[in-house]
């Protein structure tokens, strides 16, 4: 993670920009980023005080400065540094302060160091001068580079780019994310990365498609704290995964001052927006209802059914009847977990505003009866194969006649 | 029935309608569809809910009676008796000011016995981690938790530092009935506070010797811990329960050499100054100057200008000089020796062959260090700042301060390593100030205290 220093902000009123990096600016970036990498790639073997003062003399113009210290962070991320021997130096350290102890308690006139460390030479036969760089051969400064596993210049940049972002959402107080998309597995993904990182969240149906999600943690309810910062910043990859993503933030970038605005809309198209990912047994169970021309028809599900304290469902179907546009929004469990399969009958019981139905693998030891005084859900087990038919008629049973 | 939750530092209250009429702090939580309050709320809500007859059921609550007993009794002065009744007469709830070396650890053990509850201490180094560890096997005969440096075990008695208790305290915050926030003046500030916000502890006791911070967000422990319940200061303790003490300011000339290079550099960083109208009066002026010197290359210069400047003044050959001297002069004492920068004490133990601990040091080597310098094995030790507050070693009677900050606070903590009793013992602190640099103004300002007067 980069902090500030690394980071080409500038304030706009109570807002905060990220600078991006564009025309001669990036193409300095990408030189720079050739050079660090090129400089890091000579040192292997050598110490990281080394590095760092190689990586230091660069020469850089002023605007330039932030650029080459973020990349160099994370350059350094993407090296490995090997340690001296910690317990020989501090052996060494401890025979040679013992022995100046005693020698200045002793002496009555002035301290001989160079006696000090000629005794403790002769004791290890070594030069004097040699003792002088094995005694601190532990710190950090003093660590070996053995590899530099960096990618290309282009990438790097690219890196330092979305890693400029987090490094904002570090200091974020809260998130609201307005995002849209294109399946129930990538909803599903992106809630399940909120609950694993214990953020907390808010959902609201935006009018022409997609959701509004305020995301915080528990103690944001009291205090705006920068505390859910770091798993804020972790969120950011599974956002932009979505299929499109505005990303408000109030931060707090400077510890005196108000909270400032931070706005992100990323602009390239990531591979997953292109073609979203769906499981096989979802795609296959879309395409086997349409071949039963059936009056229901059957397209992916893009919304989220939200009940508050009890958790989120995103479904991955919508079945819809042509006759009178009964709708019912299919899950598709397959061999997941039973606690999973609880979680959602839970929710079902709770009620969760629309008709559902939750298909799940017989291996899972679960039986349809459990649902079966729900109003608005159902569940359908299979064995070996999803049958189309059989889902459709579920879907029947529960939009009534 | 309502019930109480511990839900990752806050407390969950669920059984109300939005609109009831809840306990203090509890707020209505739409994202979980309860009321929510935060974890240090927890006593309040109880009493409350005892005080309105409404049944509960208490699933928050995890910390536990604590079995082992004192088993190292040791007689408590009587200022830390006092200390220990005024704490138990705010209802368990206050902080304890204490000079450096009075023994406010022992009205921490004292409070835990008289509590009887899961207790965790929260220091702000390692080096204090380690110290509580020993101090509380020693003291209870038991086995103590550590979270932090590497460890994450927690037990009925544990310790962890402030770094620790920020990131860990919504995990584990309901496991403790009294929490004690040693050097307590850290406490208040956007991050650390968050420890005390998320920790259920009905009991809290801090300690400090000096809890005025710049900010004066020392208003702010009132509400994480509780109201100040005592008070002694350094000087009604001298003699009697610290040892006596003299306090001596040495001017430093810099050499010629340096003072042609510190005027130049100076010069260019002030013109800067006064070109870009920075105003250091204000209190952005500092944060103006980082900012504008970024932006070109005169300002680049400005700043190296700066840093340079500083440098010469820190670190004037002459102290460095004049520290042999001392060194000569305390050679059968003990003497721990000040810096401001990681660099200059490492400068100091290289040219004077003497132990450095610094942030890097590990924690066996930090605690073989000091047994060496408490044995008398070694004569000095040289440190930056990590032994400002965490070094307990009775025998330490001369501090040099080679260099430091403004802080009324880290000097005051200085002088207080050399101050703990012992029969027949006087302290000296040395200050070296480099004269004619703003290093006397930083002087000036750092010893604005009574200790020093």
């Amino acid at each position: 993670m980069l902090s500030p220093e690394h980071v080409r902000v500038r304030r706009r009123g109570n807002e905060l920009v990220v600078l991006g990096l564009t025309g001669e600016l990036k193409e300095r970036a990408v030189e720079l980023a050739r050079d660090l990498r090129a400089i890091a790639v000579e040192h292997v073997g050598r110490s990281r005080e080394e590095l760092e003062d190689a990586w230091t003399a660069l020469e850089v113009a002023p605007r330039e400065r932030k650029i080459a210290l973020g990349l160099a962070k994370l350059l350094e991320e993407a090296c490995d540094f090997e340690s001296g021997d910690a317990e020989a130096a501090a052996g060494l350290r401890e025979q040679l302060f013992s022995l100046a102890a005693a020698r200045r308690r002793e002496g009555e006139g002035h301290f001989e160091r160079a006696g000090v460390l000629a005794e403790v030479a002769a004791q290890r036969g070594v030069e004097p001068g040699e003792l002088e760089s094995l005694l601190y051969a532990d710190l950090r400064g003093a660590e070996r580079l053995i590899a530099c596993r960096a990618p290309q210049a282009a990438e790097l940049v690219e890196r330092y780019e979305q890693a400029q972002v987090q490094a904002v959402l570090l200091r974020a107080l809260r998130v609201v994310a307005e995002v849209r998309c294109a399946s129930g597995d990538a909803y599903r993904t992106l809630f399940q990365k909120l609950k694993f990182r214990r953020l907390m969240h808010r959902v609201t149906a935006l009018d022409g498609g997609g959701y509004r999600i305020e995301i915080d943690g528990p103690f944001s309810l009291f205090q705006g704290v920068a505390k859910y910062g770091l798993e804020l910043a972790l969120t950011l990859p599974a956002l932009e995964a979505c299929q499109n993503l505005t990303l408000l933030a109030d931060v707090r970038w400077s510890n005196a001052g108000k909270p400032l605005a931070f706005r992100h809309e990323p602009k390239r198209a990531l591979a997953a927006k292109e073609t979203p990912a769906i499981r096989d047994e979802v795609s296959e169970l879309r395409d086997a209802v349409r071949a039963l021309e059936s009056e229901w028809s059957v397209e992916l599900a893009d919304r989220i059914l939200d009940l508050p304290g009890a958790g989120v469902c995103a479904p991955d179907l919508l079945l819809r009847r042509e006759r009178d546009g009964a709708e019912v929004l299919v899950e598709v469990l397959g061999y997941w977990s039973r606690s999973s399969v609880w979680r959602r009958v839970e929710l079902a019981r709770r009620g969760l505003g629309a008709r559902l139905l939750f298909v799940v693998s017989s291996r899972l030891r679960v039986s349809e009866e459990v649902l079966e005084d729900a109003d608005e859900a159902a569940l359908y087990v299979y064995k070996g194969r999803i049958n189309a038919r059989s889902v459709v008629r579920h879907a029947e049973a529960l939009a009534g006649a | 029935m309502i019930t109480l939750a511990f839900a990752d530092g806050t407390l969950e209250v669920a059984g109300f309608q939005p609109n009831d009429e809840v306990p203090a702090e509890c707020r209505w939580d739409a994202r979980s569809a309860c009321h929510r309050a935060p974890a240090r709320a927890y006593a309040d809500v109880v009493l409350e809910l005892r005080r309105r007859k409404l049944a509960y059921d208490d699933r928050a609550r995890r910390y536990v009676e604590l079995e082992p007993k004192l088993a190292l009794e040791r007689a408590p002065r009587p200022f830390q008796r006092e200390a220990l009744d005024a704490f138990r007469a705010a209802g368990g709830r206050g902080v304890v000011v204490l000079p450096t070396g009075a023994g406010k650890s022992h009205v921490g053990v004292l409070a835990i016995d008289d509590r009887r509850r899961s207790a965790l201490v929260v220091v702000p180094t390692l080096e204090l981690v380690r110290q509580w560890y020993d101090l509380l096997r020693t003291s209870f005969a038991t086995e103590v938790g550590i979270v932090g440096g590497g460890s994450h075990e927690v037990r009925p008695l544990t310790v962890t530092t402030y770094d620790s208790a920020y990131l860990h305290m919504q995990h584990f915050g309901a496991r403790f009935g009294l929490i004690i926030f040693d050097e307590c003046h850290h406490l208040p500030g956007a991050t650390y506070e968050l420890a005390a916000e998320l920790c259920l502890a009905p009991f809290r006791l801090g300690l400090t010797a000096t809890p005025e911070r710049p900010d004066g967000k020392e208003a702010r422990l009132d509400t994480l811990i509780g109201p100040v319940v005592y008070r002694r200061d350094i000087v009604e303790l001298a003699g009697e329960y610290l040892s006596e003490y003299e306090a001596v300011q040495v001017a430093i000339d810099l050499s010629p050499e340096e003072r042609v290079e510190y005027d130049e550099n100076r010069k260019i960083y002030l013109d800067f100054v006064r070109a870009q109208g920075i105003r250091f009066s204000k209190p952005s002026g500092w944060n103006d100057f980082l900012m504008r010197a970024s932006r070109t290359p005169a300002g680049l210069r400005a700043l190296a200008a700066y840093r340079r400047q500083r440098e010469l003044a820190l670190a004037a050959g002459r102290k460095l000089e004049y520290l042999e001297l001392l060194l000569e002069r305390h050679r059968r004492d003990r003497t721990l020796i000040f810096t401001q920068d990681n660099a200059t004490a490492y400068a100091v133990s290289r040219r004077f062959l003497v132990p450095v601990i610094t942030h890097q040091t590990k924690v066996r080597e930090r605690s073989e260090i000091l047994e060496r310098f408490s044995r008398g094995d070694y004569g000095a030790v040289a440190t930056s700042k990590v032994l400002n507050e965490g070094v307990d070693v009775p025998e330490a009677n001369v501090a040099v301060v080679i260099s430091g900050s403004g802080s009324v606070r880290e000097h005051v903590q200085r002088l207080g390593r050399v101050l703990r009793r012992r029969e027949g013992k006087q302290a000296i602190l040395y200050e070296l100030v480099s004269a004619g640099t703003s290093e006397a103004y930083t002087s000036e300002r750092r010893r604005a205290h009574s200790a020093y007067q």
